[in-house]
This record gives structure tokens, sequence and C-alpha cells, in this order.
């Protein structure tokens, strides 16, 4: 591997995305008043914005490498991973989602204890902790092991210089800087993926002949059912990221709940999980992928190109090392200055913008779930100032954890190793605290407890783990054994304990409406505390005047002809807006109807509207109806 | 049929099908899939769009695309 001195150009680049990145986050800080500002942004923003910001959460830093390299080292069957989400999407969107967007739940570990009471609390913040601080940490060293492949800086160094930047905004601004620097960042690292996908097909002279220089076996979809039986193979990855990864980040990953509180509707968070899984994650997955089977290609081709491919791979060593296939792509592929920055720029972004989404969720559940438990009735200032300095712990705790995952052979076995042994006793807990109404306080506590000490055990003998290997075979030892379908045992393990205790000790007490899965009229009319209006409505567009005739802080008064064309009644739930639709909602906040009737076009507000929404009087807004 | 092609999709997506349709018949069952409400119906209909979309993706790409240029 050669190093690489960078030009200006490129640098100019990297240290104004930095500049840029932290100015963004910093200048959004104006929107966190409150904690729940700080982690919620208050209910208010559009489908778009969050999916957006979700696609960055979902591709981090690792992503690049990890995919880049499985994609070189197995193919096109790489992309898998980013494919196999849909068949949780009726949990998802017919139980979870409602659940905890209108039970008004602020962390998951709280959802389990209205569920199931303060032991299974404990045992959740405990699990959920550890998986987004090791999350942390490995996203910490992918980074740095890229930069060190495309820099030569050392891997600690590059690590602690982002670290510090993310720390930065997400320390100062919360969920709203989180939310906003993620469109960017989005935008950003899609076209720096797509960027060299058409430098590379260019550079082989069109689409036809790349595919045509890729040997076939690299360009199956899915790869071998359990062969090779170390990494990649379809069964691996099925049961690890399926069931692990996917089911962890769409479930139990609090940064990612936490994103779905900030959207102004149920519906809406439905509407962003669309876009993310039906169009953005394929994009993603082509974006971050491509590199791979670009450096197979140009590898395979030989010639000049293949030549410089297997320079820039090869380690230490003298061997080619996988693992910088997404570096030697991008380094023989980009010769123009500033458009190697713009790459480093984003996979930087890839790494900030997962990583402060972590940072966010570990200081909800510290603040919420262990913090207000000891010290209860302290001012949301003194909240607040917490919840910032447990983010600068969360990301000291991820730095120490990067000497831990560079032990692994490969980033991809980092990630998965991790993800298979952490994420199975949380993910069926709450799969079934959600859909199964009998599934008790008992059945999660011996789920949770009873079933984190059947993952400790496989990885202590990882033999136990055979009986559900599918014919792979175990090749290493302790957690490095069976480190994929360690998933599948600890998922079919935890099942059976979840089943056998409800059995035994089936829920007895009330129903848990708005807890477990039920019709979304009886969630709203939890959540309204009152009947949902579902007549159909038009959206309005009026002008603001304070009045302090409006007594509650929420209420806002329209006149009859809005109320007409809004369909609503006295209190019904309402979403006044900035009437900018580019700005996803940022200046919007939810209200009520008030039972006076404003005058003219115009919406009368209460001071406490004006602040909430960051809206200014006289301005143009508009107003729908959210139920 | 190749079998070591065929059989990485059928398990996915039989999987899939099993998980997606489990799921479904669960929320029926427990009013959260009510088919006469509009918006509930058309997340139905996503859902299983979804679904199909990706069997005939992933399909295409072991099926078809790998021997495309041979």
């Amino acid at each position: 591997m050669q190093e690489q001195i960078l030009p200006l150009a490129d640098e100019a680049v990297i240290i104004g995305y930095f500049v840029a990145i932290v100015a963004f986050g910093v200048f959004f800080s104006r929107y966190a008043r409150s904690t729940s500002d700080y982690f919620f942004g208050g209910r208010r923003f559009s489908w778009w914005l969050i999916a957006f910001s979700c696609i960055a959460t979902v591709v981090g830093s690792y992503s690049f490498i990890k995919y880049s390299e499985a994609g070189f080292t197995y193919g096109l069957a790489s992309s898998q991973t980013y494919t196999n989400d849909w068949q949780w999407m009726p949990v998802w969107m017919l139980a979870w989602l409602p659940i905890i967007y209108y039970s008004r739940v602020k962390s998951i570990p709280e959802y389990f204890e209205r569920r199931f009471g303060p032991v299974a609390r404990h045992l959740a913040t405990a699990i959920i902790l550890i998986y987004l601080v090791s999350y942390i940490g490995i996203n910490l060293y992918t980074l740095g092991k890229a930069v060190t492949a495309l820099l030569g800086w050392p891997v600690m160094t590059s690590v602690v210089v982002t670290a510090i930047v993310a720390g930065i905004y997400v320390t100062a601004g919360g969920q709203t800087s989180v939310v906003m620097t993620d469109l960017f960042q989005a935008l950003l690292l899609l076209t720096a993926g797509f960027l060299i996908l058409i430098l590379g097909v260019c550079a082989f002279g069109g689409l036809g002949d790349f595919w045509s220089a890729l040997p076939e076996r690299y360009r199956f979809g899915l790869a071998e059912f359990n062969r090779p039986s170390s990494g990649v193979n379809f069964v691996n990855v099925y049961w690890q990221d399926a069931f692990g990864s996917s089911m962890a980040f769409w479930f139990m990953n609090q940064g990612l709940i936490m994103r779905f509180l900030c959207v102004r509707s149920a519906k809406e968070g439905r509407k962003a999980v669309i876009l993310v899984l039906l169009v953005l994650m394929p994009l993603a997955a082509i974006a971050v992928g491509n590199a791979g089977l670009l450096a197979r290609a140009m590898h395979e081709a030989g010639g000049e190109m293949g030549a410089a491919v297997d320079t820039y791979m090869t380690g230490p060593d003298g061997k080619i090392d996988n693992s910088y296939a997404f570096t030697a792509a991008a380094r023989t592929l980009i010769h123009l200055p500033g458009v190697f920055g713009f790459v480093m720029a984003a996979l930087t972004a890839a790494l900030m913008s997962t990583v402060d989404t972590l940072i966010n969720a570990v200081a909800a559940i510290s603040v919420y779930d262990v913090y207000q438990k000891f010290l209860p009735d302290k001012s949301d200032a003194h909240y607040l100032w917490v919840a910032r300095i447990i983010s600068v712990i969360a990301v000291l705790i991820g730095i120490i954890l990067v000497p831990v995952f560079s032990s692994f052979k490969t980033i991809y076995d980092a990630h998965a190793g991790f993800t298979a042994a952490i994420t199975p006793p949380m993910i069926v807990a709450i799969v079934m605290g959600a859909m199964w109404k009998k599934f008790s306080k008992q059945a999660c506590v011996a789920v949770l407890g009873l079933g984190s000490v059947a993952m400790i055990i496989s990885i202590f003998f990882p033999e136990v783990i055979a009986p559900f290997s599918h014919g792979v075979e175990q090749a290493g030892e302790g957690l490095k054994g069976f480190k994929y379908m360690r998933a599948c045992y600890g998922v079919v393990v935890c099942t059976g304990i979840g089943i056998i205790m409800t059995l035994l000790f089936p829920y007895r007490g009330a129903p848990q409406s708005g807890l477990v899965i039920g019709s979304e009229k009886e969630f709203k009319r939890l959540f309204k505390g009152a009947e949902p209006n579902d007549r159909p409505t038009k959206p309005v567009y009026l002008t603001v005047k304070l009045n302090d005739a409006l007594t509650a802080a929420n209420e806002i008064a329209v006149p009859e002809s809005a109320k007409a064309r809004l369909n609503a009644d006295p209190q019904d739930m309402l979403h006044i807006s900035d009437r900018r639709w580019w700005l996803g909602g940022l200046r919007s906040c939810p209200a009520r109807l008030s039972a006076v009737t404003a005058e003219g076009d115009n919406v009368w507000v209460s001071q406490g509207i004006l602040e909430a929404g960051h809206l200014e009087e006289n301005q143009k807004v508009v107003i729908e109806r959210i139920m | 049929m190749d079998t070591a092609l065929i059989t990485p999709y059928l398990y996915q997506y039989g999987m899939g099908a099993f998980i997606m349709a489990a799921s479904l018949f669960a929320a029926r069952a427990a009013g959260a899939l009510d088919l006469r409400e509009r918006e509930t119906k058309k997340t139905f209909v996503i859902l299983i769009a979804g679904m199909l979309l990706y069997a005939v993706v992933h399909g295409l790409l072991q099926f078809v695309f790998p021997f495309v240029g041979e």
C-alpha cells in the first residue's frame, strides 16, 4: 500500500467539510431549548427529512469499507444485507411504530417498564447501552482504518479528530442538529458513491464492458447457501443480518426510535420508512458496495488499472488486503484535484451521521433510564446539561473500544460478531412484547436474563450453536466461533424461552392498551385523550397573529371557513407549519384547535406556539389536521 | 435449475413470506389490520407490493443478470 500525500485542493475540501458540518450543526442548537427538543426535536419533522436522515444513519463509515471489501471478495451478493429488511415491516408498521409513537415513551427501556416492570427496564437499559456504545466503537474504528489507507494517518488520530467534530455538534444541538446535518450528509455520501460508480463504468468504456470484466461468480445477488463457512455465505448473512442487525436497527436502536418520534405523525413515519426501504436502501447498497465490484473487475481485467488497484490493495506484508478495496478503487479512478477530498468527506459524513445518532441515543437512555431514576426532581435545564456531558462520555468510551474491534480478521466479521452476540434477547423480547398480549413480565425477564446467559455460554462453548448452523462449520473459538450463526441460535433459544415462560406464566392483568398491538383508532384515542377525528380533511393557509386570549400554551384558533375546510372540532390535534415545505417542518409544531373562532384569514396563536414552532407574527403558515 | 442458485432464493423468500404472513394474520386478529379503513388498506397493499418488488429484483439478480453478456 502506498502512502498518499494529499494535494492541497483535497485538503481544502476536507477541512471545508469539517468546518461546514460543525457550523451547520451548532447553528441548529438554537432549536434545542429543552430535553424534549434535544432528544426528539419536538415531533415536527416531515417524512422525507426523516427518511434521508435514516439512510444517513443506516450507512456508516464501516458501510463503504465493509461492503466494498465484501463486494471484492464475494461479489454482488454483498448487497444482500441491504435488501432483507422488508419481511419485518408488517410488525414494524402495524405494531411497533404505533406503540412507540402513540404511547409517548421516551426510550425503549421506558416501554419495558410500562409493559413489564422495573426489572425488565434495567435489563433492557444494560443491553441497549452495550449495543449502542459498541456501535459507536466500530464506526470509529472503520473510519480510522479508511483514513489510514487513504492518508497514512495513524488510526487513533483520525478516530479522535472525527469523534471531536461529531461530539461538538451533537452536544450542542441534539436531535435537530442530527436530523438536519444528516440530510446534508446523506446526499453527500450517496453522491460520492455514485460518483465512483460512474467514473468506474466510464473507465471500462460502459456498463456492458464493466459487467463482462466481472467473473460470473461475482455477479449473483445472493451468496452460496452455506459456503464458505467463514464470512459471507447466504445463511450466515441471512441470520446475522436479517435477524440480528436489521431487527436491532428497526426495533431496538434507540437512535432510530427517537428519529421516528420526531416525525409529525405516525402516518408520516410510515411514509418515511417506505421511502427508506423501497428507494433509499437499494440506492445506498449500490453507493456503498460498487467500489468493491469495480476493484474486482479492474483486478481481473489487469492492464494499467489492474496494476494500480493491486498496488493500492497491497498491505505491509506484500499481500492483497481486501479491506482496501474501496480506497483502492477511489485512488485508481479519481484524478481530479478536490474530488478525492470530496470522497473522503463523504466517508467521514457516513461515520458522523451514524455516530451522531448513537451519541444522542446513549445520552437519552442514560438520562431517562439511569440518571433520572437516581435524581428525579431536578430541572429540565439540569437534565439537558447532563445529556450534553453524557454525549461527551459516550464518544470517549467509543474511542476506548476501537482496539477491541481491530482484533477481528475483517471489518465485516467485527460488525457481524458483535450484532449476532448482543441483539437476540432484546429483539425477541420486543417482538413478543409488541405482538403477544399474553407475553408476561416473567417471560420477558427470562428472555432478557436467561437469553443473555445463553449468549454468553455460546461464546465460551461455541459448539452449542452447531445444531442451528445450517451446515456451516465452526471456524474459530470464543466469540469468533459461529460468529454469524450465533444469531440463529440466540433467536431460537430466546423464542423458546419466551414461549415456554408465557405458557407457564401468561399475562392475566388488565388490558395493556397502547403497549401491545391493537387497532390504530384505539392508539389514537389514547394519544389524543378523546375520540380521534378521521373525517376527510384539507390543509388551510393563514397568517399568524399573536392573541393573548388563548390561555392554553398549545392552542390555536382559526376562522369558521378554515374549520370547515379542516373538518376539525375543538381539541382536535393540528400541525402548524411554515409554508416553505423544504424546511421539512423545522419551523413548525403540533397544536390543538381552540373553541375560540379567529377573524379574517388569520390564525390566532399563543406565545407558547410561537416559541415551540419557531414562528413569527404575520408569517404565512399552513395548518393540517392530524387527528 | 441449479439448486445452488435457487436454494438461497427460496430460503429468503420462503422465510420472508412466512414471517410476513404470520405478522399480518396476528395484526388482523388484534385489530391492527382493518382493511375497511382506507389508510390501512393502502399500507397492506404497499407491504405486499414491496415484498413482490424485492422478490422480482432478487430474482433478476440471481437468475437473469449474471448470465447477461455471455
